[in-house]
C-alpha cells in the first residue's frame, strides 16, 4: 500500500504492508532510530511520537491509518525551540535520562508544557506515567521539567517583546 | 472511503507464499462504515487500536484479515452536552472526555477515565473501544453501568438505543449482531453527591491482578435515596447486586455498625461466588465496600 504523510515537516511517500506498525515503518524504512521499540504493547512509552501535535504510541498505530497525517519524531522535534527549552532545563537539573526513554520523555514533557505551562509536581508525574524507566531518579526529572517550564516561559516572553 | 487490497499471494522462485497483508478500509462517515461492515461482517474494527495492538495483534496477524479503521469518522468523535445527558461518540478519545471539566462529569466518571492507562494511551484509546473489549469488563464499564448509560447501536438497516446492562452478555461478549456497531454513549447527568472509585492493577491482561471498584450515592436530608455499587475484577461480568442496593436505599445516615452488617455479609457472599477474583483482590473489594458504607453520611 502506498502511503503519503508528513514526516518531520517533509512530505514522504512509502510503499508498505498496511498493517505494519508505525514504529517499524519509521525505524526500518526511514531509519529514525530516536524512537525505540520497547514493550510494543503501549506500556513503556519509548516509541512516543507527535501525531498531529498530540503524543501517540507508534507501536499501536497501523501504517495505513497515518495517510495524510503529520508525524514528528524526536529527530524532527530536536530542531525546534521547544526542544531547546527542555534540553536546557535538563542540563540545569543535571538530568540525564537514558537513550531508551529520553525521546518519549521529551515529547511527553513538551505536550504537558503546551497544555499546562506551569505544572505542579503531581501533574508532572502524572504526565510521565507512561514513560517507565529506572535510569534516572524522579527528583532530578521533576527539577528538569521545572527548569524547562521556566525556560519556555522566558522564551515566550522574549518572543513577545 | 479509502480501501486497499494487497495481493493475496506472491511468488518467490517456485515457492508461492500466502500474503499476510490485511485488507484495510477507512470510511469517512458512519453510513460508509455501516455499508462496508455489512459487506465484510467478519472484519476487525479498529477504533483507537490500543487493545487490538497490545493484545490481539501483539504477535502476529490472523489471515485473511479485513480491518476497518474508524479514525476518519468525525461523527463518532463528537461530544455534546444537554441539561440531562452527556452524549459521547463511541470513538471520542478518553482524553477529550477528561478535558471536559471534572465538575461537569457525573459521579466519579472523571476519576475513572483519568485512571485509564497513561496520558499518551488516553490520547488514542476511545470510550467505545473500552466498552467493547471482548471477555473483559474494563474501567469504564462499571461506572457507566451505575450511571445507567444508554448505547446507540447501528447497522446498515436499523438503529436502536439499549441500556448498557443489555450490552454485556454473561459469557463476556458484547451484544453486537452481524454488521452492528456501537456509535454513541448517552450518560445521564444526575447529581450524585457521594462517589468512590478505586483501581488496583494496570489492566486485566497478561495475568495481571485488576480491580475497578466504584460506588455512587445520593443523600437527601440524611436519607440515602439512591445507592449503587459495582466492580469489575477483569472478568467477563460487572458485579452489581441490586438486592444490596435495595437494602440500603431509604436508610437514615450515617449508617450504624449494626445497620451495615447485613449488607457487608451479602457483599462477602458475592465475592465468594465470584470465581475469577483472587483472595487479595476479594479482600480489597470488601474493604472498599466497607469504606464506602462508612463514608455515607460523613461528607
Amino acid at each position: 500500500m502506498v502511503i503519503t504523510f508528513t514526516l518531520n515537516g517533509e512530505n514522504v511517500t512509502v510503499d508498505t504492508p498496511p498493517e505494519k506498525r508505525l514504529i517499524d515503518l519509521l525505524r526500518e524504512d526511514f531509519k529514525l532510530y530516536g524512537l525505540k521499540s520497547g514493550c510494543r504493547v503501549g506500556q513503556c512509552g519509548a516509541c512516543t511520537i507527535l501525531l498531529n501535535g498530540i503524543t501517540a504510541l507508534s507501536c499501536m498505530i497501523p501504517a495505513f491509518t497515518i495517510k495524510n497525517n503529520e508525524i514528528i519524531t524526536i529527530e524532527g522535534f530536536r530542531k525546534t525551540e521547544s526542544f531547546r527549552d527542555i534540553q536546557t532545563g535538563f542540563e540545569k537539573a543535571s538530568c540525564v535520562p537514558c537513550g531508551y526513554c529520553i525521546s518519549g520523555k521529551i515529547l511527553c514533557i513538551h505536550a504537558l508544557l503546551e497544555e499546562n505551562p506551569q505544572p505542579n509536581d503531581s501533574e508532572i508525574l502524572s504526565a510521565l506515567t507512561g514513560n517507565r524507566c529506572r535510569c534516572d531518579d524522579i527528583h532530578t526529572i521533576l527539577n528538569g521539567v521545572r527548569y524547562a517550564a521556566l525556560e519556555r516561559e522566558a522564551r515566550k516572553h522574549r518572543d513577545k517583546t | 472511503m479509502e480501501s486497499d487490497m494487497p495481493p493475496s499471494k506472491e511468488k518467490h522462485g517456485n515457492i508461492e507464499i500466502k500474503h499476510k497483508s490485511a485488507h484495510t478500509y477507512i470510511p469517512g462517515s458512519v453510513n460508509e462504515l455501516l455499508q462496508v461492515y455489512a459487506d465484510h461482517p467478519g472484519a476487525v474494527i479498529s477504533a483507537g487500536g490500543t487493545y487490538l495492538y497490545s493484545t490481539v495483534f501483539s504477535e502476529s496477524l490472523p489471515s485473511p484479515l479485513n480491518i476497518i479503521s474508524l479514525k476518519n469518522i468525525d461523527e463518532l468523535r463528537r461530544i455534546t452536552r444537554s441539561e440531562r445527558y452527556l452524549e459521547v461518540g463511541a470513538c471520542a478519545p478518553i482524553n477529550s472526555i477528561v478535558s471536559i471539566s471534572k465538575k461537569l462529569l457525573p459521579g466519579p466518571l472523571y476519576d475513572v477515565l483519568f485512571g485509564i492507562a497513561t496520558p499518551t494511551v488516553r490520547n488514542m484509546a476511545t470510550l467505545g473501544g473500552n466498552l467493547c473489549v471482548p471477555g473483559k469488563r474494563m474501567d469504564s464499564a462499571s461506572i457507566l453501568s451505575l450511571l445507567e448509560a444508554r448505547l446507540e447501536i447501528r447497522s446498515s438497516t436499523k438503529s436502536s438505543w439499549i441500556p448498557i446492562s443489555r450490552f454485556f452478555n454473561d459469557d463476556g461478549s458484547v451484544s453486537l449482531g452481524k454488521g452492528e456497531v456501537l456509535t454513541r454513549i448517552r450518560i445521564p447527568l444526575d447529581d450524585w453527591n457521594i462517589g468512590i472509585y478505586k483501581k488496583y492493577g494496570f489492566y486485566p491482561f497478561q495475568g495481571m491482578e485488576y480491580l475497578s471498584f466504584c460506588g455512587i450515592a445520593k443523600e437527601q436530608r440524611n436519607i440515602l435515596s439512591d445507592f449503587r455499587v459495582a466492580f469489575s475484577a477483569g472478568g467477563p461480568k460487572i458485579l452489581r447486586n441490586r438486592e444490596i442496593e435495595a437494602q440500603l436505599n431509604g436508610r437514615r445516615l450515617p449508617l450504624m455498625e449494626k445497620g451495615r452488617l447485613p449488607s457487608l455479609a451479602a457483599f462477602q457472599e458475592i465475592l465468594e461466588e465470584t470465581p475469577y477474583i483472587s483472595p487479595f483482590l476479594s479482600a480489597r473489594a470488601f474493604r472498599l465496600f466497607r469504606s464506602f458504607l462508612t463514608m455515607l453520611g460523613q461528607e
